[in-house]
C-alpha cells in the first residue's frame, strides 16, 4: 500500500517544526543555566599562598607559610583536611599549625615547618602540597595548596675533622648566671611601698612631732605631759595655743561655730569644747583657780582626742 | 573611718615587709647559686647537698663539670634530672648538652669500631638535637653538632655494610637513622 504524498509532506512538516521548537527550548535553557551559573560567586573567592624566600635554609630552620582563604557563605573548613602537627617525613616536620577564621568567610591558616636535612652541598627540598577540603551540605569542595621548592646550605665542611682536637663539635652549653633583674624590682617596689606606707602610718600616729602642718596637738599633748599638776594654768594655756595654731588666729568660745565650719570633724567633741572654753574662763576671769583631778582627767583627754582628730 | 585607714595601711605594710623579706631571701639565694655556678664552670666540684637544693642551672652547671672530668654516667643522670625544668630556652640548652654527650661517646664507639654501640647514641644524639633545636630554632651550636652527628653515621653505615654482613642485618634495625645515599643527612 502507498501512502499519500500529501500525508507524507504533512507529517515531515510537523516534525520538522518539534525539531526547531525543541531547538529553541535547549537554546534558551543553556542560555537560563550559564546566566545563572554565572551569577553564583565561586566556592572558593580568593587563595592567598604566602611563601618567604626560597633559600639560604640551613638544618633546624623554620619555615613559615601563610594560606588565605575567602570561601562563599555556609562553606566551611574541613579541619582534618590539614597536615598534621609532627613529622611529616625524616627530614621535615610540622612544628606549629594555627587556623584563625579572620572575619566570617575568610580564613587564615599558619604552618610552620622545620626541616632537619643536613645537605653535603646546596640542594632543593621540596615541601609537599596538600589538598584543602571544604564542605557545604553533601557537597565537598577541595583546594591544592601547592608544593613550595626551596634550597638548603650545609653549614659544615664535608669532612668531620676529630684531629684538630675537640672542634670537630661545638662545646656544652653553660648556664647563664641566674637573673636577680626580677627580684631587684620586687625588692624595690616592696621596699618603696612599706616606706611609704610606714611614714604613713608614723604620721598618722604622731610620730613626726616637728612636723609643721598638723601635729599641733601632738605637741601640746607632749607638753602636757611634763606639767605638773599644780600648773594649771599653764596646761590650758598650751592647749589654748594648740587651738590658735589650728585656727591661724586666736579662738574664743563665740567663734566655735567659725571654728566648725573650717574644721567641721571637730564637731564631734562640742561638749567637751564647750566645757573647756567655759572651764578657761572660770579658771582665769571666774577667780576659780583651783582644779581637781577629774579636771585635769578632762583636760588630758580633751588633749588625746584632738590629736586623733588632728590626725585624721 | 580612721580605724578603716589605718586597717588598710598597715595591710600594705604587712605585705610589702613580707615581700621585701621574701626577695631579700630571694636576692641571697641567687647570688649564692651564681656563685655555686661559678665555681663549677671554673672546674671546682661543690657539695652535693648545694646541688640537690640548687636550682636547675647549677645542675647544668654541675653536669658540665662531671663531663669536663670524664664522669660520663653521673652527667647523664644529672641531665636527665632537669630536661623538662626551666624556660624553653634552658630546656634547649639541657637537650643540646644531652647531644653532646652521646655525639662524644658515639665518636668513642665508632673509634673502637663498636659501630653497633655507636649506632643507637648517634640516633639518640639526633634526637637531643632535634629536640633542642624544635626548642630553639636560633641555637647554631644544635645546628652545628646535628649535621656533625648526621655526617658521622652515613660513614658508619658504609664501614659496617663493608665489612659485615653478619652485623649489617642488625644495622638495619637502624636505618630509621637518615644517612645514606649520599646527599641525604
Amino acid at each position: 500500500m502507498k501512502s499519500s504524498p500529501f500525508l507524507h509532506c504533512k507529517d515531515s512538516d510537523f516534525s520538522r517544526q518539534i525539531v526547531k521548537y525543541a531547538r529553541s527550548i535547549l537554546v534558551y535553557s543553556l542560555f537560563l543555566l550559564v546566566a545563572c551559573s554565572e551569577g553564583l560567586p565561586p566556592p572558593i573567592e580568593r587563595f592567598e599562598f604566602e611563601t618567604p624566600k626560597p633559600f639560604g635554609y640551613v638544618i633546624g630552620d623554620k619555615i613559615r607559610h601563610r594560606i588565605v582563604i575567602e570561601t562563599r557563605s555556609g562553606i566551611q573548613l574541613e579541619p582534618t583536611s590539614l597536615p598534621a602537627k609532627g613529622d611529616l617525613n625524616r627530614w621535615l616536620s610540622i612544628d606549629q599549625i594555627t587556623v584563625r577564621p579572620a572575619s566570617k568567610h575568610l580564613t587564615e591558616i599558619q604552618l610552620t615547618y622545620q626541616i632537619f636535612y643536613a645537605p653535603l652541598e646546596v640542594k632543593m627540598l621540596t615541601i609537599p602540597g596538600f589538598k584543602l577540603r571544604f564542605k557545604q551540605g553533601d557537597q565537598a569542595i577541595e583546594q591544592v595548596v601547592p608544593e613550595w621548592s626551596f634550597t638548603v646550605s650545609p653549614i659544615h665542611e664535608l669532612a668531620v675533622r676529630k684531629e684538630e682536637g675537640n672542634t670537630y663539635r661545638r662545646p656544652d652549653a653553660t648556664p647563664t648566671l641566674i637573673s636577680s633583674e626580677n627580684a631587684w624590682r620586687l625588692l624595690s617596689i616592696s621596699l618603696a611601698s612599706g616606706l611609704f606606707s610606714g611614714l604613713f602610718l608614723a604620721f598618722r600616729y604622731g610620730y613626726f612631732v616637728s612636723f609643721p602642718r598638723r601635729s599641733f596637738f601632738s605637741r601640746a599633748n607632749s607638753r602636757l605631759k611634763k606639767v605638773q599638776p599644780n600648773e594649771l594654768g599653764l596646761a590650758l594655756v598650751i592647749v589654748h595655743q594648740a587651738f590658735n595654731q589650728l585656727n591661724h588666729k586666736p579662738l574664743f568660745k563665740h567663734r566655735l561655730s567659725e571654728f566648725y565650719r573650717l574644721r567641721p570633724e571637730f564637731k564631734e567633741i562640742g561638749p567637751e569644747l564647750e566645757w573647756f572654753f567655759n572651764f578657761s574662763n572660770d579658771y582665769f576671769f571666774g577667780g576659780n583657780p583651783s582644779a581637781g583631778a577629774d579636771e585635769w582627767a578632762a583636760l588630758k583627754r580633751l588633749c588625746q582626742r584632738c590629736v586623733e582628730l588632728e590626725r585624721g | 573611718m580612721r580605724i578603716i585607714k589605718n586597717t588598710v595601711l598597715w595591710v600594705i605594710f604587712s605585705f610589702s615587709m613580707l615581700i621585701f623579706i621574701i626577695e631579700a631571701w630571694t636576692l641571697l639565694q641567687i647570688y649564692n647559686e651564681n656563685a655555686w655556678i661559678n665555681r663549677l664552670l671554673s672546674g671546682h666540684d661543690i657539695a652535693i647537698e648545694k646541688v640537690v637544693k640548687g636550682s636547675p642551672e647549677v645542675r647544668l652547671a654541675r653536669a658540665v663539670y662531671l663531663r669536663e672530668k670524664g664522669r660520663y654516667d653521673e652527667a647523664l643522670a644529672t641531665l636527665n634530672l632537669i630536661l623538662d625544668q626551666g624556660s624553653p630556652s634552658f630546656q634547649a640548652k639541657t637537650r643540646y648538652n644531652l647531644g653532646n654527650h652521646y655525639l662524644t661517646q658515639t665518636v668513642e664507639r665508632a673509634e673502637q669500631m663498636a659501630i653497633n654501640d655507636a649506632l643507637p647514641l648517634a640516633a639518640l644524639a639526633k634526637q637531643a638535637y632535634r629536640q633542642a633545636l624544635a626548642l630553639d630554632s636560633q641555637f647554631w651550636d644544635a645546628k652545628y653538632n646535628l649535621e656533625v652527628a648526621m655526617r658521622i653515621v652515613p660513614e658508619m653505615d658504609r664501614i659496617t655494610i663493608k665489612d659485615d654482613a653478619k652485623e649489617n642485618s642488625k644495622t638495619r634495625l637502624w636505618t630509621t637513622v637518615p644517612g645514606f645515599p649520599r646527599g641525604l643527612p
